[in-house]
């Protein structure tokens, strides 16, 4: 224990360390958001692989190995191909290139810019906003739930630690701070997870022996689908990968590379780095022969982890893992904060901020986000802990045709927009809710995939019925007339 | 059965993720080499 705790401590004053070395960073509200479009390619790759996996991929991940076997490392070979290559080579290049020209610092910004619509600003900035304060409540409440299970935390203890250096360093440093922070947690990760990977097949005698021990317990637990089903498996896979294309906090990443060029070597880097997405699953399916009695499978992992490694393995395990979920927690803090402040309080609201007020206000909005955040999460009530479920559901099916559209097609129209917006979420908001009267063969549709189909064929409709965006707009966008100046020149 | 006694059907998960990864590279070199031949176009 003296060993977790020591790398433990190294590792959050670490975290703390660089947050404060970037303090001085952020002269501007556009540095604190995104940091001044100054991001290089190996940063912005890591941090984005960081903030994609969440403590709770690597401990549920696990999990789903352990109960169905070696097919479920296709759902972490569809996060690669479809969750990350694919989405870094569709949107990465036209992101960075439109928020660019449209002086946009946050997606419903950039919303608002491309269709020329101010209502689409709010209505995307409050319904992604609220949506994702219940999603980080859930990313701290599975890191605070790693600290209890690998360490013996008391929950609440390890809600308040993990959240007050969170803070720290995002209201200290701002977007630089998050992602130098979650480019050194992306490290941690990979080697947690490369290590825990290695000594788990090693253990069960290396993959043929992993794959014969398997087969003992169940044929199919090596073949594909398995015991899961096609149907489990495929739409599983397919939802954790798509939702990617529609949240903000991972499209940020393209608005603040340096430049389009440096996507080159940060496609190649991050395609990479994500491949450790098959890790938890592969580790899962070798817990299944070497830990087979545990009591429930998402104790799979850390039973694993005492297992296969030492006590110094363990606590860079432990470290990787609540790596996992700071990242993810402090980039959607970040967007949470500068959207509340740009697209609800200054665009919204019509309130004005000089310069120097939006950077500090930035920085207390986070901080006010972050406490909120915190203090749902040492004790959640019992609506939100049935939100977290599908919160990212929401937000994803809200963004993802309108950002899709946006950088593609020149004539899609704002009242298209709109309406797939409130259609997307409110499906896939409904059809969750209305989970339990549904008949049993529709219980596996996800509220995504549903919010997914329902925002595509409106969005479809409403453009082949409604007016595209202003021309100056759409000049603008495709780069035909010049760019907005600032983030406030945008409308 | 695939490599490692693991059945294609299974195996095909790290081959994709292999292809993710020459996807990405591919496409870095296409885009460089466009980049390129759009500089030689404008002189």
């Amino acid at each position: 224990m003296s060993v977790t705790v020591a790398v433990l401590v190294l590792y959050i004053a670490a975290l703390a360390i660089i947050g404060y070395a970037l303090r001085g960073r952020s002269k501007s509200a556009e540095d604190f958001v995104i940091g001044g479009r100054t991001v290089g390619p190996w940063v912005t790759a890591l941090s984005f692989v960081a903030a994609y996996f969440s403590s709770v991929v690597i401990i549920g991940g696990g999990a789903f190995g352990w109960k169905f076997g070696l097919a479920t490392i296709w759902i972490g070979a569809t996060n690669v191909l479809l969750g990350t290559t694919l989405a870094w080579i569709v949107l990465g290049r036209r992101v960075r290139h439109f928020t660019e020209r449209l002086g946009a610092t946050t997606l419903s910004g950039f919303f608002a810019a491309r269709y020329g619509s101010p209502s689409i600003r709010v209505f995307s900035a409050a319904l992604t906003g609220v949506f994702l304060i219940v999603y980080n409540v859930s990313v701290l409440k599975g890191m605070a739930n790693a600290f209890e299970v690998l360490m013996d935390m008391p929950y609440r203890a390890a809600v308040l630690l993990s959240g007050l250096v969170i803070l720290f360093y995002t209201a200290t440093g701002g977007y630089l701070a998050v992602v130098w922070t979650s480019f050194l947690q992306g490290i941690v990760m990979i080697a947690a997870l490369v290590l825990l990977a290695v000594f788990s097949v090693q253990r069960a005698g290396g993959l043929s022996g992993l794959a014969d021990r398997l087969a003992l317990v169940d044929p199919g637990l090596v073949s594909t689908p398995g015991v899961w089903g096609w149907a489990g498996l495929l739409s599983f896979s397919f939802i954790v990968s798509l939702g990617v294309w529609g949240m903000p906090q991972l499209l940020i990443r393209f608005y603040s590379i340096r430049n389009a060029r440096m996507l080159r070597v940060g496609v190649v880097v991050v395609s990479i780095g994500a491949s450790i997405a098959l890790v938890p699953y592969l580790c899962g399916a070798a817990a299944r022969v070497l830990v087979p009695d545990v009591a429930s499978p998402d104790l799979a992992i850390p039973a694993l982890t005492r297992l296969v490694l030492n006590d110094w393995g363990g606590a860079l395990f432990l470290a990787g893992v609540v790596a996992a979920g700071m990242s993810t927690f402090a980039g959607v803090l970040l967007i949470i904060s500068s959207s509340l402040v740009r697209d609800v309080w200054i665009e919204g609201l019509g309130r004005p901020l000089p310069p120097g007020a939006e950077l500090r206000a930035n920085r207390a909005m986070s901080l006010v986000v972050g406490v909120v955040s915190v203090a749902v999460a040492m004790k959640p009530p019992a609506l939100i802990l049935v939100l977290t479920a599908f919160s990212w559901a929401v937000v994803a099916s809200t963004n993802l045709w309108p950002l899709l559209f946006g950088i593609y097609w020149r004539r899609t129209s704002p009242a298209a927009v709109m309406a797939s917006m409130a259609a997307g979420a409110g499906s896939a908001l409904l059809w969750q809710a209305l989970h339990r009267f549904l008949p049993a063969s529709w219980k596996g549709v996800h509220g995504f995939l549903v919010g997914l189909f329902v925002g595509l064929v409106v969005i479809v409709a409403g453009n082949a019925l409604g007016r595209p965006a202003p021309e100056t707009a759409i000049r603008r966008a495709w780069g035909e007339e010049p760019s907005a100046r600032s983030p406030s020149a945008s409308l | 059965m695939g490599p490692f006694h693991i059945p294609w059907s299974t195996f095909g998960a790290f081959l994709t993720a292999a292809a993710a990864i020459a996807l990405a590279v591919v496409w870095a070199l296409g885009d460089l080499s466009r980049e390129k031949r759009e500089k030689d176009r404008d002189r």
